[in-house]
């Protein structure tokens, strides 16, 4: 067997690709996070950071900032204060950092891959690239023959294809309180101890919104691995249409869980210094610090795996593209499936990137709750809302599912119009942005220069600030 | 019986602070947060294409428009206005000897004290001798000065101005900010030139009156 055919060095490669998307978005947000907040608050925001290059400076609009604050995160002190418990201290940022890259072990970046059926030859013995059938599993082909015979399995793009699947990410997701409260305890800090206090009351508090909100899309999925989800949300209708409840709920559920504005109690600058890594600097601190954003990405991987429709585009199939409503076909246009996994990929990433934007909009948006607030939305609001979700859901499934043939088909229809929707919204998006980008933005100096004013004819004389 | 705690009338002054009511959508609050994200995507997306595009309003005539305004100091610097009180100079004469007549009107106007003036006479046999003076010292300290401009007000020879349009200077010791007579009068106009636009009659010009008048008696 070729080592690329090896299942090893696939699953090296798909651990590769993750990583190397998480933890550059992940640093790319620590930059971006300042500079759009920068730019949504009429600031420029971190653009200096440069090298000097043929005596000039490159700045490359301030990405440098990213490896500027990691150089100065490797060579600053680490610092240990003197009665903190070492041992734990010194682990605490490595067990809130791991859960979040463990986590996307079982996200899927992309469709199943069918190695037999990405090359192909013609009866004319050309190369073709053949389309793959919309439903059904890889057949497994067996190559060569005799001792070296080997057979080609399907490669799922996920790092470890659980079938446990949602329930790892639940159990993994609550490794998160571990690192904060070790670090918020051995610190031999009473901020600290504040800190990993609420941080611990405010995590364990969401975490069971975070579970139970997600219960309603697992009845309707009918699975719990993460890439039925995204088959079945291909097939019918994105989550955020069949859930939209539970999609804002979860939504708020995992930025209680990162523990970002507007939930950042627990390293509340105002009050606490920084919480419960208050007493962490140099490269301890810096995983602290990149283990929020990293969170960030994987939350978004998250949403948009169960909510918004993972790899899949509308319209798009494992076959191709099918314009489609209920059984009439408008278009069928069989499309590779090298390109289908090709998309698939970039889509993911491209989507995930946009719900790493949004949450970094939203950061710089709210207001933090207070801890009494931030307790009732947890137990009062987020737990009882999912609790419905789960009744309803299930009272409507049920009426759905035992309904007659044509109600059904009545439901198909309007779940391929939300693909519509989704596609037309996000065309006429597109077009809008780049409408709007190329239209001159219009500015009015309120502000005339004295001169100016008593030059212009008939020039108004009332100052412009006191209208 | 007299009221421990009198009613306050309400003052002029006071204005009542104001809470928005309560209505459905804030109690809700996903429409009044989705509002928000939408002034913010609406600030970014503006300002966004604003940066790539370089279309930044300008920044001293555009302070209150939309969008950013920000100066980016050291290479940028906000225009000062004409009148702008900077750094005194002293101005000269043609000969480049200052105007000054050392009469002590600025230092006796400056409310900080921060100018000294030693006055000397001119030599004997000078045209200028008995009818003004000259400093021999010329003396601000930059650090008192409060930039109140009485001093230029005060001068009747307009030898002292403050229309250099240079910002204090940060130095690294007191002594650094004692400037002398010969820095002050080195220092130019905004426009670049060591004169002022008044003129000025030397003794000895036709038609100056004072030695005129000196020579009748």
């Amino acid at each position: 067997m070729p080592f690329y055919q090896h299942p090893f060095f696939w699953t090296l490669v798909k651990i590769l690709l993750l990583l190397a998307f998480l933890v550059n978005v992940a640093g790319l947000l620590t930059w971006v996070d300042r500079r759009l907040g920068g730019v949504i608050q009429d600031r420029i925001g971190p653009n200096r950071a440069y090298i000097p290059l043929l005596g000039k400076k490159l700045r490359v609009a301030g990405l440098l900032h990213t490896a500027a604050d990691g150089l100065k995160f490797f060579f600053k002190e680490d610092f240990v204060p003197p009665r903190a418990d070492k041992l734990l201290f010194a682990i605490a940022p490595i067990i809130s950092m791991f859960p979040v890259l463990a986590i996307g072990a079982v996200i899927p970046m992309g469709d199943t891959i069918c190695p037999g059926s990405i090359v192909g030859k013609s009866a004319a013995g050309n190369t073709v690239w053949p389309w793959v059938q919309r439903l059904g599993q890889c057949g497994i082909e067996t190559v060569g023959s005799g001792i070296d015979a080997y057979k080609l399995a399907p490669i799922t793009l996920m790092v470890a294809p659980l079938s446990v699947g949602l329930l790892y990410v639940f159990a993994i997701a609550g490794q998160g309180i571990v690192g904060a409260a070790i670090a918020g305890t051995s610190s031999d800090n009473k901020f600290s101890l504040m800190g990993a206090l609420r941080a611990a009351s405010q995590m364990v508090s969401y975490e069971v919104a975070m579970g139970l909100s997600l219960v309603g899309a697992m009845m309707l999925y009918g699975t719990i691995r993460l890439d039925e989800m995204v088959r079945w949300q291909n097939e019918n209708a994105w989550g955020v249409f069949v859930q939209p409840l539970a999609c804002v709920l979860f939504f708020v559920a995992a930025v209680a869980e990162q523990k970002r504005i507007p939930f950042d109690l627990p390293e509340a600058e105002s009050e606490l210094v920084s919480g419960y890594f208050t007493e962490y600097s140099g490269a301890k601190f810096m995983m602290f610090y990149f283990a929020e954003y990293a969170e960030v990405v994987t939350s978004s991987m998250l949403l948009v795996t169960i909510f918004f429709g993972g790899w899949s585009l509308p319209f798009f199939h494992r076959d191709g593209l099918t314009l489609a409503f209920g059984d009439n076909t408008i278009f069928q246009s069989h499309v590779p499936h090298i390109w289908m996994i090709i998309i698939g990929v970039l889509t993911f990433f491209g989507k995930t990137i946009l719900l790493c934007w949004f949450q970094a909009v939203v950061r710089w948006s709210l207001p933090r709750f207070r801890y009494d607030q931030l307790m009732k939305l947890g137990w009062r609001v987020l737990l009882p809302a999912s609790l419905a979700n789960i009744l309803v859901t299930g009272v409507v499934w049920l009426a759905i599912s035992s309904s007659s043939a044509s109600t059904q088909m009545i439901f198909k229809i309007l779940g391929d119009c939300t693909q519509a929707v989704v596609a037309l919204a996000a065309t006429y998006g597109i077009i809008r942005f780049i409408i709007g980008f190329f239209t001159p933005s219009v500015h009015n100096p309120l502000r005339i220069m004295s001169a100016q004013k008593r030059t212009a004819p008939g020039g108004n004389e009332t100052l412009p600030i006191q209208t | 019986m007299p009221a421990a705690f009198p009613k306050k009338t309400a003052s002029l002054n006071a204005v009542p602070v104001t809470h928005s009511e309560k209505t459905l959508s804030t109690q809700v609050y996903i429409p009044e947060v989705a509002k928000g994200l939408g002034q913010s995507m609406k600030h970014f997306f503006k300002n966004w294409k604003d940066l790539v595009r370089g279309e930044r309003p300008d920044p001293s005539t555009g302070v209150l428009d939309d969008g950013i305004t920000t100066i980016s100091y050291p290479e940028q610097k906000r225009p000062y206005p004409e009148r702008f009180r900077g750094q005194h100079r002293l101005t000269l004469r043609d000969d480049a000897s200052p105007r000054c007549v050392a009469c002590l009107c600025c230092s006796t106007a400056c409310p900080a004290q921060c100018i000294f003036i030693e006055a000397g006479e001119y030599a004997e046999g000078d045209e200028r001798r008995g009818y003004e003076r000259y400093p021999v010292k010329f003396v601000i300290d930059e650090l008192r000065c409060i930039f109140c401009g009485y001093c230029v007000e005060a001068c009747p020879c307009d030898a002292i101005r403050m229309d250099t349009g240079i910002h204090a200077v940060p130095y690294d010791s007191r002594s650094q900010f004692i400037y002398g007579k010969d820095l002050l009068m080195a220092i130019p106009s905004r426009d670049g030139h060591h004169e002022t636009e008044n003129p000025r009659h030397e003794p000895g010009d036709p038609g100056h009156p004072g030695v005129d008048r000196l020579k009748a008696h």
